[in-house]
């Protein structure tokens, strides 16, 4: 009887959780949409006239206005653009007159792989090094040690990824000619920009994952561990570990925003298909439907990202939909 | 205060470092367009495209301009953009941030909502978003960082000022009827304007770099207007035929990034102090072995054998040592207490025993045994199943001890599956059968819960019930009822009684409380500054102890007839400190009855009568009175 209380408690908890997740993810959705359309709006003078040129005669940057919708009351673009993002289109791109759907349907797909590629190899990497460096500085041990792991890491953490990636350019194509400079052919063409993105947030969360390891080796239920006289790996795999996911999970998720900012910057260093190369060329190109749509998509994507980490860290550390309660 | 700190940061190599290079760089940007701007202008286009050479260190571009020029002369630009947009950061979000301190409950939740979600937000969309509706160029460029780091300086001036705002004399001051905006100025902003400018340090750099990233992309400066962000973009096209044209520039952003954020950083360093020795003595297993062996002898009614155990806490100001060579028995099926103040040395006995001894603190003994086998002998990973399996441990902090991130129960199985074999079912059905051994109710169903959902008494019990799970000869309770409330710390001392009776195995509980340790315990150990000074069988200890120490101890406990009208007894005085100990016994200073000889000779434990042993210059008969403590 009173475990079917605690479980039904603990499941409305976890409902309550959720809804209030949501809830808050459909606000900031709703938001992103509102900036997006407003992006257009903003514009000091004629976005249509910007976008054609100079050159472009009246009434083909009339035709195009009307197209955009540029010509109806503001409530009413507004609720057209609300309608039309929900049924899934995104507008039409002036300079290519291709729909902005089917242009982010092609470049979602490679900017994805490359994010994903680059938060595997900083979740792996960082947690690897950092409990690694965790383990070996204990306690203030080995001092100087630490201070190198330190140093390196925060130097790391603050090249910015364009220039990690014309560094990796230059060793790795240039001098070593080990892997390709540009492009996308393969996956030797997605080592290079993946770590420019990961290496920076690698070495910040490894620094975290460090002090971290070193918290939780004080805890009590360690020297519980030590005392069963458990072997090494399953003292730092079975109790350690999962202690300090939690912790490299909450900053990890945080990091997927930069991630995928990153990715924006990288692609353009590699050459790389995808929305980051996209979105700079509509930039230049004043392509004003295809940078909303694409900042509307990222933005977005940051924000399902964000409520997906917040629902596997719940799964992972029962206490979390507590604290958050 | 502020002078002070510059100076220190200035000290240490890094702040050295990074101050040199701001300067060096400050110093480039007033005299670099003067120097070498003719030069980074003058077009050559023979010269086009040349590799890196005496005349042109960095080669040259496209239509033949000196690189190294461009890159020296773009120094004045690339810093005052990244100032500009940090100013434009610190003058928006500050305010932002700081007026929340003073804001209505509603309106202050609302703010910091849209600053929660603003920070969560990468700030490249937001630059990216700003540079299209500005347009391509150092303006866009400019507002795109600046505005992108808002809500960072808000969020960072809200946490400082509410932290402020929450303090006493802030409500003082509120109670005062001082007006909001008055305790803004008076009270909050002096106080939150260091860590403010020390962020403000270090978004200089982080400015820097995003604004070089924009101009990287080709969306921020234009020509004819360049800074170090457009030079990279436009070397990393001929990357191949000379790398020095984009690494140049690039070299210089990284080294320009890193002196302000490393600037920030040690002047946020050298505000926090060093960590305590507590924290060094808090650490992992170090283990030295003695200098004298003796041969294994058998003694199987002896669990325990320990002759002159020390532990020594290697310091930079000497040695401290918790633990002065200490020696006892315990024998099979024993309960034995350890008292004594915090600081005497308890804990340290006992981690030494266990071969758990943080880092840096090293034991060393005459003899150490344990089930008649010199621990020394026993090779490691024999002694790893020796422990594992028959010595158990249980903590001071039920709370901590068990691991939050695993079920109870398999906390209890992995014990036996890996010093027994057992498989993973076998295991969890003897961490089930033990969990009701201890006394919990529905141990299926508990052994599948996590420690959060068990009750302070139950995960007591339940690491008493790991300790049974191999075959236990010795249980090590150290302060195992002093985190739980007076019933259920009753309920675990009759546990750990049922266990020693049921098992056979011998128990050692430490406490600083002596009636904790009366009602479980027949024999106690009195320590004191690191040392036994008494060791007696409980009867003797309530009759009246030899020790004048453990006499004061047993008059500060408060029983039923205590007069609950008069103060609670106390002992005079404090324990010595680990590292500053009197030539003679150590309790001397403190006790009524010390004369010349306690000052000067540490007297040893010696037998008084039967199997009672006192460390004492003037031991006391049985019966007498107590010494009076003073109140």
């Amino acid at each position: 009887m009173a475990e079917a209380t605690t479980q039904i408690r603990r499941h409305h908890t976890w409902l309550l959780f959720l809804a209030r997740r949501i809830g808050r993810l459909i606000v900031s959705l709703a938001v992103v949409l509102s900036l997006s359309f407003l992006l257009i709006q903003f514009i000091p003078g004629d976005p249509v006239r910007l976008a054609l040129g100079p050159t472009a005669p009246a009434s083909m940057v009339a035709q195009q206005r009307a197209a955009l919708g540029l010509t109806k009351p503001l409530g009413i673009q507004y609720l057209d653009y609300w309608h039309d993002v929900l049924t899934g289109h995104l507008g039409t791109s002036i300079v290519s007159g291709q729909p902005v759907e089917q242009i982010i349907a092609t470049d979602l797909p490679e900017t994805a792989e490359l994010v994903g590629v680059a938060l595997a190899f900083t979740m792996i990497l960082s947690v690897s090094i950092g409990m690694v460096a965790g383990a070996l500085t204990a306690r203030g041990r080995r001092p100087r040690l630490t201070l190198f792991f330190t140093s390196a890491t925060s130097i790391l953490n603050t090249i910015p990824e364009y220039l990690l990636g014309v560094g990796l350019v230059f060793v790795f194509a240039v001098t070593l000619k080990l892997l390709p400079v540009a492009g996308d052919a393969g996956w030797q063409s997605l080592v290079l920009p993946a770590l420019a993105i990961a290496i920076g947030p690698t070495a910040g969360l490894a620094r975290i994952v460090r002090v971290q390891t070193d918290v939780v080796l004080s805890q009590e239920y360690m020297q519980v561990a030590r005392a069963k006289r458990l072997p090494t790996r399953l003292i730092y795999l079975r109790h350690a570990l999962p202690n300090l996911l939690t912790a490299a999970l909450t900053i990890g998720g945080l990091l997927l925003g930069t991630l995928v900012a990153s990715s924006v910057v990288v692609e353009n260093v590699f050459a790389r298909p995808g929305l980051g190369t996209a979105i700079v060329q509509a930039i230049t190109q004043h392509d004003y439907p295809v940078i909303q749509g694409i900042l509307l998509v990222l933005g977005a994507a940051v924000l399902v990202l964000n409520l997906l980490v917040d629902l596997l860290l719940s799964g992972l550390d029962p206490r979390s939909t507590l604290r958050e309660s | 205060m502020k002078g002070g700190r510059l100076r220190r940061a200035l000290a240490t190599p890094t702040g050295m470092a990074a101050a040199l290079v701001i300067v060096a760089m400050v110093v480039l940007a007033v005299i670099g367009p003067l120097v070498w701007g003719n030069q980074a202008a003058a077009i050559n286009v023979p010269d086009a495209l040349k590799g890196p050479s005496g005349a042109h260190l960095f080669g040259t571009d496209q239509i033949g301009r000196d690189i190294f020029a461009r890159t020296i002369a773009a120094t004045r630009l690339s810093l005052e953009l990244a100032l500009l947009s940090t100013l434009i950061a610190v003058g928006i979000g500050i305010p932002i941030g700081i007026t929340q301190a003073v804001l209505g409950p509603r309106l202050r939740r609302l703010v910091a909502g849209v600053i929660s979600a603003a920070v969560a937000f990468p700030g490249l969309l937001l630059a990216l978003f700003v540079n299209t509706i500005i347009g391509i160029g150092a303006t866009g460029a400019v507002l795109g960082i600046g505005i992108a780091m808002i809500p960072g300086f808000a969020r960072l001036a809200q946490t400082l000022s509410a932290s402020i705002a929450g303090l006493d004399y802030v409500a003082a001051a509120r109670i005062l009827g001082i007006s909001r905006i008055r305790i803004l100025f008076l009270h909050v902003l002096p106080n939150i304007a260091e860590p403010l400018t020390l962020t403000g340090t270090m978004s200089v750099g982080w400015s820097l770099l995003g604004i070089s990233a924009l101009s990287f992309l080709g969306l921020g400066v234009r020509p004819p207007s360049y800074d170090w962000g457009s030079l990279l973009g436009s070397g990393l096209q001929y990357v191949y035929e000379n790398p020095l044209a984009s690494l140049g520039p690039g070299a210089l952003i990284v080294l320009a990034g890193l002196a302000f954020n490393l600037a920030g950083e040690t002047l946020a360093r050298v505000q926090g102090g060093t960590p305590p020795l507590a924290r060094t003595l808090m650490g992992a297993a170090g283990l030295e072995a003695g200098t004298i062996d003796v041969p294994d002898r058998p003694a199987p009614d002896l669990v325990l054998e320990v002759d002159d155990l020390t532990v020594r806490f290697p310091a930079a100001a000497g040695d401290l040592t918790p633990v002065r060579g200490l020696s006892f028995t315990v024998r099979s099926g024993e309960r034995i207490g350890i008292v004594g103040e915090s600081g005497s040395g308890k804990s340290m006995t006992v981690l030494a025993l266990s071969q758990l001894l943080p880092y840096p603190g090293r034991a060393s003994w005459k003899s150490l045994r344990y089930l008649g086998r010199d621990l020394r002998s026993v090779p490691a990973p024999e002694l790893r199943r020796l422990l594992g399996t028959s010595m158990a441990l249980v903590f001071q902090d039920p709370a901590s001890s068990l691991n939050p991130a695993l079920r109870v129960g398999r906390q209890l199985a992995e014990v036996v599956q890996v010093h027994a074999g057992l498989r993973r079912r076998d295991a969890m059905e003897l961490a089930v059968a033990r969990l009701r051994d201890v006394h919990i109710a529905r141990p299926e169903l508990r052994a599948q819960q996590y420690p959060h959902e068990f009750s302070g008494g139950m995960r007591q019990r339940a690491m008493i019930a790991t300790g049974l799970m191999g075959q236990p000869r010795l249980i090590i309770a150290d302060e195992p009822t002093t985190a739980l409330d007076v019933t259920v710390q009753r309920q675990i001392l009759l546990l750990l009684r049922q266990v020693n009776e049921d098992s056979g195995a011998a128990v050692v509980m430490i406490s600083h409380d002596v009636s904790v340790v009366t009602m479980l315990c027949q024999r106690v150990l009195v320590m004191y500054a690191g040392r036994i000074v008494e060791d007696i069988g409980t009867e003797r200890l309530l009759a009246g102890p030899a020790h004048p120490y453990t006499r004061a101890l047993l008059a500060s406990v408060p029983d039923m007839s205590t007069d609950r009208g008069g103060p609670l007894v106390t002992i005079a005085g404090r324990p010595p400190a680990l590292d500053a100990l009197p030539a003679g016994c150590a309790f001397a200073p403190r006790c009524p009855l010390a004369d010349e000889r306690c000052q000067a000779a540490d007297p040893p434990l010696e037998r008084l009568d039967g199997d009672h042993l006192v460390a004492c210059w003037h031991p006391q008969p049985a019966g007498q009175p107590t010494v009076p403590a003073s109140a």
